[in-house]
């Protein structure tokens, strides 16, 4: 997380250079799922034994943000918003969790249309997000040699950039000249392919049996191109072809432009 | 289809109330890139930089392909209008495996808002709209041997446009723009429409061989009856996108 503190220090220095024309906002809201989908991985086995699809976006879930805005002019500026998204998410027939969190950087530009102290504003931004989910799961697991046990697996999911495009509208209301209250419709596409997946937690009939899955066993990669060895059951490495999950999503959020700029023309 | 009785009524109301002078009609069409994309099964024979041969990721999503659509708008005032988009998507096709593609096809029903700066020559404007979306998907396996159609059930999603509109002396304006869909689609049904491209198998295949109900869930034990269609869980393909679209708006109002 190194390259997040020196990107922070980058755009407090700039503020400080660009100061005269530069507002920051701080937001918050909720999103809903949009753009869903069901991933053949997550067509789990109800507990009674019938299936059922799982329809769902990680993007769904609480939203908090910052943006750094330059204006270029009055009407027209350009920046960098960062936020972070929270996304509990309960697949109840098939008893598994899933908790996601996703930071993403967005570079955006923005435009305004004001009218006395309202204004309306319309931003797109290009997404380049870190992400990362856990998937949590209680099994009977049926054998024939062993009889049924109770399983329960936790899996981490994390590695690789996620790509996605943000849109927003709003209106901006200037309640003082410190200070600019905002409400935005916040629209996001996007989807996220991790490159690793880590077993956490294995435990058989409530007993901790992690150690039974070797170090290198703990682990399964994801890749974009294989080679026929690689993919062999012979084959050391558990390594697959990366899986997509979706990170679209759309919803309200609440925020506060403090601008550091001192406007003459409005 | 209920599309065009919907448009139809849409503009004759308009027109009786005395406001058809308050419309304006547009004409566009682009090309949509593929966004938010899942991959598609286990990837394909592919070759590496380094001459490796292998299995490829197929990074997709349906929405990308050649859009035309057209848009009827009422003017609520100088900077704010409401109305309808209709647009037709033929998605690129999409090799997934040797000799196997996918292709679709969408006609979209977009209810919108559209917000505009109005400036002398060059005015910005942005829209939202909520998309119902008919698609359907053709999938074709060994070149063509075996086709099937997936289609029924609704889509629905966002889409959401910036753009510039180019002022000209008459009554056409001009204007370009970036259009982003968000969206995904779970066919309800599944038809095999080709069975054997050389000699036709279809008329002997039994009803639950031919067509797939694509269900939210399925029992525990369900008997499959050969004269009914079978059942099998519902996927969802995405359909996002974004891309580049030109057009021209013709205002039926004078200025």
């Amino acid at each position: 997380m190194k390259w997040i503190i020196v990107l922070s220090l980058a755009l407090w220095y700039s503020s400080i250079c660009f100061g005269q024309k530069v507002s920051i906002s701080i937001e918050g809201g909720y999103q809903l799922k949009s753009a869903l989908s069901s991933p053949r991985t997550t067509w789990e086995l109800n507990s009674d034994g019938s299936n059922e699809i799982y329809k769902f976006s990680f993007g769904e879930g609480i939203l908090l943000g910052t943006t750094i805005m330059y204006h270029l002019k009055p009407n027209w500026q350009i920046g960098l918003k960062a936020n972070y998204i929270l996304s509990n998410l309960e697949n109840a027939p098939a008893s598994s969790d899933y908790k996601s969190e996703m930071f993403r950087f967005i570079p955006q530009t923005k435009f305004y249309w004001r009218k006395g102290k309202w204004s309306a504003f319309g931003s797109i931004g290009l997404i380049v997000g870190r992400g990362k989910f856990k998937q949590s799961y209680q099994r009977f697991d049926v054998n024939t040699s062993s009889g049924i046990k109770d399983i329960y697996r936790v899996n981490e999911y994390t590695g690789g950039f996620s790509f996605g495009v943000n849109n927003s509208i709003g209106i901006e209301y200037e309640a003082n000249s410190k200070i600019n209250w905002y409400l935005m419709l916040d629209n996001y596409t996007q989807s996220y392919g991790p490159r690793q997946r880590e077993i956490l937690q294995y435990e058989v009939d409530g007993i901790d049996r992690l150690e039974d899955i070797s170090e290198s066993g703990r682990i399964q990669k994801y890749e974009d191109f294989l080679t026929w060895e690689e993919l062999s059951i012979t084959a050391t490495d558990n390594k697959e072809i990366r899986i997509f999950y979706p990170y679209s999503s759309l919803g309200l959020s609440l925020g506060i432009t403090i601008p550091l700029i001192k406007e003459s023309k409005r | 289809m209920s599309m065009r009785n919907f448009l139809v009524s849409f503009l004759l109301i308009l027109s009786f109330h005395g406001l058809a002078q308050k419309l304006s009609i547009s004409f566009e069409g682009g090309y949509q890139h593929k966004l938010a994309t899942a991959k598609k099964w286990d990837g394909k024979p592919a070759t590496d930089q380094f001459g490796n041969s292998g299995l490829g990721l197929i990074n997709y999503s349906l929405g990308q392909g050649m859009i035309a659509g057209t848009e009827i708008m009422y003017r609520l005032n100088p900077n704010w209008q409401v109305g309808l988009g209709v647009n037709y998507l033929i998605g690129s096709k999409m090799e997934f495996w040797i000799g196997d593609t996918f292709q679709s096809k969408m006609l979209r029903l977009i209810p919108q808002a559209n917000f505009r700066i109005n400036h002398n020559k060059v005015s910005p404007f942005f829209s939202s709209g909520f998309i119902v979306g008919f698609g359907q998907i053709i999938s074709s396996r060994d070149y063509g041997d075996i086709v099937s159609k997936r289609s029924k059930g609704l889509s629905f999603g966002f889409k959401n446009s910036f753009g510039v509109d180019i002022q000209t002396n008459t009554r056409i304006n001009f204007f370009i723009k970036t259009d982003i869909y968000t969206q995904s689609y779970g066919p309800k049904q599944s038809e095999k429409i080709v069975w054997g491209k050389d000699f036709d198998l279809l008329p002997s295949k039994t009803v639950s061989e031919i067509f797939v109900d694509y269900v939210d869930s399925i029992g525990e034990n369900e008997i499959q009856d050969p004269n009914k269609p079978s059942k099998a869980l519902r996927r969802f393909y995405p359909f996002s996108s974004i891309g580049v679209n030109l057009g021209l708006v013709i205002r039926m109002f004078g200025q």
